[in-house]
């Protein structure tokens, strides 16, 4: 057995579908909510974005993490709740890969539920070409703070994002 | 996906392992991070398949082979209850702690008469390159890693050896090195390097080699082991003698570097062993050297 099918087996995870639906238990009252087959094509994507990124996880996925985190977006309805769901999941696995596993799961999640909100306005695009990218960047090159000779160029290159960025880590 | 031979990696059940590798990450993320990318969980299955190799052959130190080790290990773990092989990889756990200590013990016994010989290599691998492994080896998460790269080459090298192991038995041979190299002065230790190449600051080769095929051309030429410099008759004497050896075979000259080794160690079995592994490579550069009247090339001095 290789390593690619043995981490496959190990991310198949038991129990996975159960946890997602009982999310609706707290989402209803949001007006949204997961239907079986909605959370068996999530965790369906969930593996394939698992095998893509090569990550594995051991024990319960970060979807019901993600549902908690934004079932109360003004951004999120019934109609769009399981596209933004797959996509914000997507997003997530590779971000963890392009922060060089630096961010926490709760730091990352905060990250995209802030921006999503803020500055992308409910755009999943901006959140994942912009926010996030700007953001690991920022991660990778170790997290410099401000230089006040080059402010102006910081101000150019990543307006108020940038500063925006500091103020909270 | 069920059947036992998906369920199968390597030759034994890898599920069962799952279990305690979850675990491990767990430890290794504290927790704020439900995945971890493939080559991490390849390096925490990797620390937990070491320390429960460790266990195994610590259970079993009677002369098996690699294979029949292997077969052990493999059905302990297709037959073992996932609280024993639990209970194996945590007693191979303590195994590492275990042995990081001794080698801790062993390599401040090397340091405090320590010598060089002004050898690059030597100096920065024992001097700079061991407190820091000390410092940075990862016990717990990585312990399959010994990350020096070991430039100062010892005679036979640590073979496939990693982790912990590898230092441990790189340590024994620098001991052993030392225990050889400290029976001759420091001058002469350095004229033979110094007339084996002007240089040997800078090379990458093994001193206690060097000082023992020395010692060994001497004895063929007839004179005591610690002598300075061989003459040319000295060189026609030493081609005679193996040139009679030579009759016998190649095993003829081996064996007489054999003996002559022992009786250098005075009865140091351990250190007897160890030059020993010298022995087949200088069979060859011997003959050869013999074959093409090169002798100084093997004994410059």
């Amino acid at each position: 057995m290789s390593d690619y099918e043995w981490f496959s087996l190990i991310n198949s995870g038991k129990n996975q579908l159960q946890k997602v639906i009982d999310t609706n238990r707290y989402t209803d009252r949001f007006g949204i909510s997961l239907s079986e087959q909605d959370a068996k094509q999530l965790l369906e994507a969930r593996m394939d974005r698992l095998r893509q990124e090569e990550r594995i996880e051991f024990r319960e996925g970060i979807l019901p993490k993600l549902i908690f985190a934004f079932c109360d977006s003004p951004y999120i309805d019934q109609r769009n709740y399981k596209d933004t769901l797959e996509a914000l999941q997507a997003m997530f696995y590779m971000y963890k890969n392009e922060s060089l596993d630096e961010l926490s799961d709760d730091e990352l999640i905060e990250f995209m539920k802030t921006e999503f909100e803020g500055e992308c306005q409910g755009s999943l695009e901006y959140l994942e070409n912009t926010s996030l990218e700007r953001f690991c960047r920022w991660i990778r090159s170790g997290r410099p703070s401000g230089d006040e000779d080059n402010e102006d160029q910081n101000e150019e290159e990543y307006g108020d994002g940038f500063e925006r960025e500091e103020e909270w880590f | 996906m069920g059947t036992d031979s998906k369920e199968k990696r390597n030759g034994f059940n890898g599920e069962k392992l799952i279990s305690i590798v979850a675990d491990l990450a767990d430890k290794y993320t504290s927790k704020e991070s439900t995945s971890v990318s493939y080559d991490t969980a390849r390096q925490l299955m990797g620390a937990v398949m070491y320390c429960i190799r460790e266990a195994v052959q610590a259970a079993d130190e009677a002369m098996d082979s690699e294979e029949q080790q292997t077969g052990r290990l493999e059905g302990m773990l297709n037959a073992g209850t996932d609280y024993e092989i639990r209970a194996v990889y945590e007693k191979g756990s303590q195994l590492v702690l275990q042995k990081v200590m001794e080698a801790k013990a062993l390599y401040e016994r090397i340091i405090t008469d320590f010598c060089s010989y002004h050898n690059q290599a030597y100096e920065d691998t024992l001097i700079k390159g061991m407190p820091a492994f000390f410092i940075n080896y990862d016990i717990k998460f990585q312990p399959q890693n010994h990350l020096l790269t070991l430039d100062y080459p010892t005679i036979g090298g640590i073979g496939a050896l990693t982790g912990i192991d590898a230092v441990f038995r790189y340590l024994q041979n620098i001991r052993l090195e030392q225990i050889f190299l400290v029976q001759f002065p420091d001058e002469y230790v350095t004229e033979v390097l110094s007339h084996y190449h002007e240089d040997y600051h800078e090379l990458f080769l093994n001193i206690s080699a060097l000082v023992m095929r020395s010692c060994v051309g001497h004895l063929l030429a007839g004179k005591p082991a610690l002598s300075f410099g061989l003459e040319e008759y000295e060189y026609q004497r030493i081609d005679e003698r193996l040139s009679k050896l030579r009759r016998s075979g190649r095993e003829a000259i081996s064996q007489a570097i054999l003996n002559l080794i022992m009786s250098i160690c005075k009865e140091n079995q351990a250190l007897a062993a160890y030059l020993a592994m010298d022995v087949r490579d200088f069979t060859w550069e011997l003959e050869n050297a013999a074959k093409n009247h090169c002798l100084h090339k093997i004994f410059p001095f």
